[in-house]
């Protein structure tokens, strides 16, 4: 594409560009032009209408007023192939992966490479795995059904769908959200070199690090309108979360968890609490394929966190625990006393272990239910009698466990499937809060939720974990790690590979990564 | 600190989703208003009595499946049950007392449906093709059991249900009317009830609350196994036989009932009221359709039709508010 510079039609651009959803009006009059070539950002809070205005560049949302254009041509109305053809890729935040296809099949998924009708299976095979290669990850197994691979790795599969594809303009919705550090890296160089190579790159992200290393252009959106579009090279991050949250946000609260100069970690500093006695203990679980004699332990009161590389069987332990892994094996200590791994859900809730699942809207919540229900589902028998519910005790309980997370009592009636991502990790933490288990496990609990939110939900854990609650925590969010967890235990493929305290002088991040990736000398 | 509500609420969608979710109330009152223009003397009192006796066999099974829709599954085998209720009861009540006869069912019906809900969540077969596997079996035993046609009973009694009147009503009324009002009150207002919803709504997010899962949705279709053998019974001893061969429309119909009323397919969304209207719409029309004088095939050929449409419906507003 040899254009002049300065005749450039833009890439994209949307004209006065309003959408509403029923009464909920999710984008106000956007008018924004993204130049081609360019790195170009959009943040906002949870609900500010960033997800909503990269849903209608591909096409997958009709605006309700408005005109959108890409590289110059209108953009028809609830068209993604148009959109396509257009040169527009989209890779959403909901991950959009055939789970019955294998990986490859998936990344080439409307875009088969093909001769005469029958497809290049030995071409497929190359490209796959040089796009592996140039996102410096090991190969995802090109064979597996996608649906039995890790949400990390299907999002990588989405990610390199949009490379394998000719497309001048990629919609990022959340590419690191689910990405460890390395990955994470690779991908930002990727844009980068997509960038270089002259396409246009739209993402939207919570990372704001992230956002403000990459991006050439920053566009904030607050309550459904564009707040401000600016060069990376005139805004500060304190600007672009003040412009985030507006004036009366109290910045305070929201700066540790953000890293302004000054506040980095430490800002945070929770005070050790004082820890009870073990209330669970972990020796030898095996699980085939991920984990391999892991072995910890979680006191009364303490936070601990689950430290690793994607793929490092954070997660896999987290399931393990709850008895969603039925070839798991090992030692389980319940205060003291040596119980049968539980390989049943039930096994592990009758233990007390209950898990709030990182993947909110398939695993967590029943969309279609109100707010309530979706909170008092771990125990329905507190709010009924003999078996018959009484409508306003399931209400007023509900309202209950929501409002220290900072949920909104009076929106319980509401059906979970509308709220934002921050209020819906609230109501499952919130389930937790109703039925109070004795060990709660925690996946990713602030992925792809915003800045207030984020704070409100880890204030909450903490306070959860301060009446005596042990937490186990997993998050790809290093630094939310270290913010929360009295403790650290790190994991490098499937294996203990070491243990970070809060005393310790060196509790960090960059200990943590030390022993995600030379485990050996930990051990 | 509490995100705000999304800004631009209006009070016009209030009235949008208020028509959305009584359409149905509406579609009921435009047929029944047509009904009595096309037919004079419909809302007389005795024909509204034929038309309700009428549907309540298949009214009964359409309660039953209300639940197993709610819980996310399905049932096909509500005609295999509903015949071979009706003949085996009939077939009892010539050897015992009605009454020993009509208790005796209640376990073999909840067991046959058991026997689904079984073969469902622990074998882990599809509950279309278990289900149709099942119809097949059940109706093949009606046929087994009743081999000359219709079982005749001669015991006095056994046309009580299907004939008697309570202070003038149709005990056959009384029967559908609490069965509706109990239906309507587990659902809505039991922990049964709410744990259906939410085991249909979202069964992993169900499992990982420690519910169990599996036991509630077997005990779903156990439960609209009784109700499709009180609806076989029901006729049974209406038309004082017990016949193999009347289950063939109870299914597809009992189903139409549901679904038409709003309860989606997808599970975890419904009400008990709406299977009611529903159940009220497919009496008006099959009514209708008798006044007419249509004959079976353009019958069915309508209701086909009907029950299409209203799938259709359902799945192109379940599109629309996805897409919000």
């Amino acid at each position: 594409m040899a254009q002049r510079s300065g005749d450039r039609t833009p890439a994209a651009a949307y004209r006065g560009v309003s959408k509403t959803f029923g009464a909920v009006t999710a984008l106000s009059d956007i008018t924004l032009t993204i130049e081609q070539g360019t790195i170009h950002a959009l943040v906002g809070e949870n609900g500010a209408g960033k997800s909503t205005a990269l849903g209608i560049l591909a096409g997958r949302l009709a605006a309700t007023t408005g005109t959108v254009e890409l590289f110059g041509q209108r953009l028809p109305l609830l068209q993604p192939r148009e959109s396509r053809r257009l040169g527009a890729a989209a890779i959403y935040q909901e991950l959009t992966i055939a789970p019955a296809l294998s990986a490859e099949a998936n990344v080439f998924v409307g875009q088969p490479m093909s001769r005469f009708g029958l497809l290049s299976t030995g071409r497929m095979r190359r490209r796959y795995e040089q796009l592996c290669e140039q996102l410096g990850v090991p190969p995802v197994p090109p064979g597996r059904p996608a649906g039995g691979l890790s949400v990390a790795d299907q999002q990588l599969l989405e990610i390199m769908r949009a490379m394998a594809s000719d497309a001048r303009l990629i919609l990022f919705d959340e590419p690191t959200a689910s990405l460890g550090m390395s990955e994470r890296d690779a991908l930002l160089r990727l844009l980068r070199q997509m960038r270089a190579e002259g396409r246009t790159i739209v993402f939207v992200s919570h990372n704001l690090d992230e956002v403000l290393q990459v991006a050439d252009t920053i566009t904030v959106f607050r309550g459904g309108r564009l707040v401000r579009t600016t060069p990376r090279a005139e805004i500060s991050k304190r600007e672009v979360v003040r412009s985030m949250l507006g004036d009366e946000a109290d910045l305070s609260l929201v700066r540790s968890l953000q890293g302004e100069a000054g506040h980095g970690v430490g800002g945070r500093a929770r005070a050790s609490s004082p820890a009870g006695g073990p209330v669970l203990g972990v020796d030898g679980l095996t699980l085939p394929g991920a984990l391999e004699g892991v072995h910890f332990e979680v006191r009364a009161g303490e936070i601990l966190g689950l430290g690793g590389l994607v793929g490092s069987g954070r997660t896999s332990i987290l399931r393990a625990l709850a008895g969603l892994e039925p070839r798991a094996s090992g030692r389980m200590l319940l205060r003291g006393q040596e119980v049968r791994w539980p390989r049943s859900v039930r096994r592990a809730r009758s233990y007390g272990i209950a898990l709030a699942p990182e993947d909110r809207k398939t695993q967590g919540l029943a969309l279609d239910m109100s707010a309530a229900v979706n909170v008092v589902m771990s125990d329905l028998r507190q709010v009924s009698t003999c078996g018959w519910i009484s409508g306003a005790r399931l209400r007023a309980r509900a309202g209950d466990a929501v409002t220290p997370f900072g949920f909104d009592p009076r929106r319980v009636g509401e059906r979970a499937g509308r709220l934002s991502g921050g209020n819906q990790q609230k109501l499952l933490l919130g389930r937790w809060k109703h039925a109070e288990p004795a060990v709660l496990l925690v996946d990713e609990p602030t992925r792809g939720i915003d800045v207030g939110a984020k704070e409100e939900v880890l204030t909450a854990l903490e306070e959860m974990a301060a009446r005596g609650l042990a937490i186990i925590i997993v998050s790809s969010e290093l630094e939310e790690l270290v913010v929360v967890s009295d403790r650290v235990v790190v994991l490098a493929e499937g294996r203990y590979a070491g243990q970070l305290d809060r005393a310790d002088p060196d509790f960090s991040i960059s200990a943590i990564l030390d022993r995600a990736f030379s485990p050996k000398r930990y051990t | 600190m509490v995100e705000p509500v999304p800004p631009g609420r209006s009070h016009g969608s209030a009235l949008v989703d208020a028509v959305s979710r009584y359409s149905m109330v509406g579609v009921l009152v435009v047929l029944v208003a047509v009904a009595q223009v096309a037919v004079p003397g419909f809302l007389d009192v005795g024909n509204l009595e034929v038309v309700l006796v009428n549907t309540t066999s298949v009214g009964l099974v359409a309660i039953g499946m209300t639940f197993v829709l709610i819980g996310g599954g399905f049932d096909l085998s509500v005609g295999g049950i509903f015949a071979v209720a009706g003949v085996l009861f009939a077939t009892l009540a010539n050897s015992m007392p009605v009454g020993l006869a009509f208790a005796l069912m209640v376990p073999i019906a909840l067991a046959g449906g058991l026997a689904n809900g079984l073969i469902i969540t622990r074998l882990h077969v599809n509950p279309f093709v278990a289900t149709l596997g099942s119809s097949s079996i059940f109706s093949g035993l009606a046929y087994l059991i009743n081999t000359t046609g219709a079982v005749t009973v001669e015991r006095s009694g056994f046309d009580y249900l299907g004939t008697a009147k309570w202070w003038n009503v149709p005990v056959m009324i009384w029967i559908l009317g609490v069965c509706f009002g109990i239906g309507a009150a587990v659902l809505a207002r039991t922990v049964y009830g709410r744990s259906v919803y939410i085991v249909g709504g979202n069964a992993d997010a169900a499992r990982l609350s420690g519910m169990r899962v599996s036991s509630l949705q077997a005990s779903t279709y156990a439960l609209t196994a009784l109700c499709a053998a009180i609806g076989g019974m029901l006729l049974a001893s209406q038309t004082g036989v017990g016949q193999a061969n009347v289950g063939v429309d109870v299914t597809l119909n009992s189903i139409a009932i549901v679904i038409i009323g709003g309860t989606s397919l997808r599970g975890g969304q419904g009400a008990m009221w709406r299977t009611f209207v529903g159940l009220l719409i497919i009496a008006t029309v099959d009514s209708l359709f008798n006044s007419l004088a249509w004959d079976a095939a353009t019958q069915s050929l309508a209701k086909g039709a009907i029950v299409i449409a209203a799938v259709a419906l359902d799945s192109w507003s379940q599109r629309r508010t996805q897409s919000r």
